[in-house]
């Protein structure tokens, strides 16, 4: 079978696209923004006991 | 919980169950994501492989299929179209081969172009499915004409194309199938609505910010630095889920030559400035002075440079700016609609919440201070 190097390289193309699933960056973007969210969250609430501890 | 007083909280969190539930589980429409060759000379038993994602003729249990889906039953492919914008009339495809149990069609072509004058040109693949409906990836395929082939007459058919341009997607609880985007065009309902909540938390801090200029009441300025602290965050979130999404569709975390990007980077270096200058002023009054001053003037600025400044230059990648068409216009079609919006006002109304938090933490700190 003779193929030339640009047939080749379509074949490769196609198929790194045909197994290139996007959905990862999805998941990827929720993850950043939940940890995002949380880190944040963890220093409110760590100024939160800063001055509950200064109250008493 | 007093329904009255926390109604925001109740709509970010019944919003953004919806949202995030339905934008990753509601499915895709079918679409082409490659066609091999990219590149055709013509010629006779010429064969074009197409990859379809999520194509209407899969079975969930393949095997259990012992003969091909018929016509009727389920949508098949039907025939492989090529169309060029500027040639009237259209190649069919003689054969066409598939399976049940993964998304590949193959077109079997005879594309002899003869003694008619057809130029070398760009085709978009349609594969047609046996409801008379059409999936389509423009200009995927360049043809052109091999040297022998030049007698003879062409083996184009002469069809009109006008109904496979306007063909009219009927309403389906399914997010289109864009090229390039893909599965990534959920995202819509995460990255972009940190920018939304972004401008929403710093217009209403400016507005805080002229209300303490107005009353010298030191609550309003309390209250805009909470919210200015929590927009830059959503603003920092904006940037690092854009980032992801960029590598996967635009190949670059960062494509530098695009002014929405140029903009927010100097828009969040003005909003960091805000927190250096902040940081070093000791007097109540005058910090509330000079830093409602500064986050008044830098609002407008911000919004001239993420929203007014890419939408005048030529060259942005993001829809709605120069080339690009907005979202309200072709991209957002009224499945994405149905999230889009909802996503707004979720996030708009988490960050607001949070906002509030950072407010009565800064209060009561205010309150031992005076002590």
């Amino acid at each position: 079978m003779k193929t030339s190097v640009s047939e080749q390289f379509d074949a490769n193309a196609a198929e790194l696209l045909a197994h290139h699933n996007l959905m990862n960056a999805v998941y990827g973007v929720l993850v950043i923004i939940f940890v995002g969210i949380l880190f944040y969250l963890v220093r409110l609430d760590r100024k939160m006991s800063r001055l509950e501890k200064n109250q008493s | 919980m007093n329904l009255k007083k926390h109604w925001y909280k109740w709509v970010a969190a019944i919003f953004l169950t919806y949202v995030v539930l339905g934008g990753l589980f509601l499915p895709l429409k079918p679409g082409i994501t490659a066609v091999t060759p990219v590149k055709l000379e013509s010629g006779n038993n010429i064969s074009i492989k197409l990859n379809v994602y999520n194509a209407p003729w899969l079975r969930e249990n393949a095997s259990a299929v012992e003969s091909m889906p018929k016509e009727g039953e389920f949508l098949i492919p039907a025939k492989v179209i090529l169309v060029s914008k500027g040639i009237e009339g259209r190649w069919e495809s003689q054969k066409i081969e598939f399976s049940a149990n993964h998304g590949q069609v193959i077109g079997l072509f005879d594309l002899k172009m003869g003694q008619s004058k057809i130029p070398n040109d760009y085709y978009s693949v349609f594969i047609e499915l046996s409801n008379g409906k059409y999936l389509g990836l423009p200009d995927a395929i360049f043809l052109g004409r091999s040297a022998g082939d030049t007698v003879g007459l062409s083996t184009m058919t002469s069809s009109s194309n006008a109904n496979i341009a306007v063909e009219q997607e009927k309403f389906e609880m399914k997010f289109p199938n864009r090229v390039v985007l893909n599965e990534s065009v959920r995202n819509l309902f995460y990255h972009v609505p940190m920018w939304f909540a972004m401008l929403a938390l710093l217009g209403i801090a400016a507005w805080y910010a002229l209300k303490y200029l107005r009353y010298s009441n030191l609550e309003d300025d309390i209250m805009a630095d909470a919210l200015i602290r929590v927009g830059i965050l959503a603003g920092i979130l904006g940037c690092i889920t854009g980032a992801t999404w960029a590598r996967v569709t635009w190949q670059s975390w960062w494509p530098a030559a695009d002014p929405k990007l140029n903009g927010v980077a100097i828009g969040m270096t003005m909003y960091m400035a805000y927190l250096l200058l902040r940081s070093t002023m000791n007097d109540p009054y005058q910090r509330a002075r000079i830093t409602s001053v500064y986050s008044v003037f830098i609002f407008p600025i911000f919004i001239a440079l993420i929203v007014i400044m890419p939408k005048l230059s030529p060259n942005s990648l993001h829809p709605g700016s120069g080339g690009t068409v907005g979202f309200n216009k072709y991209d957002l079609d009224s499945t994405m609609r149905l999230f889009f919006y909802p996503a707004v006002i979720g996030w708009i109304a988490l960050f607001y919440w949070i906002a509030n938090l950072r407010l009565r933490i800064a209060q009561l700190n205010e309150k031992q201070l005076n002590k």
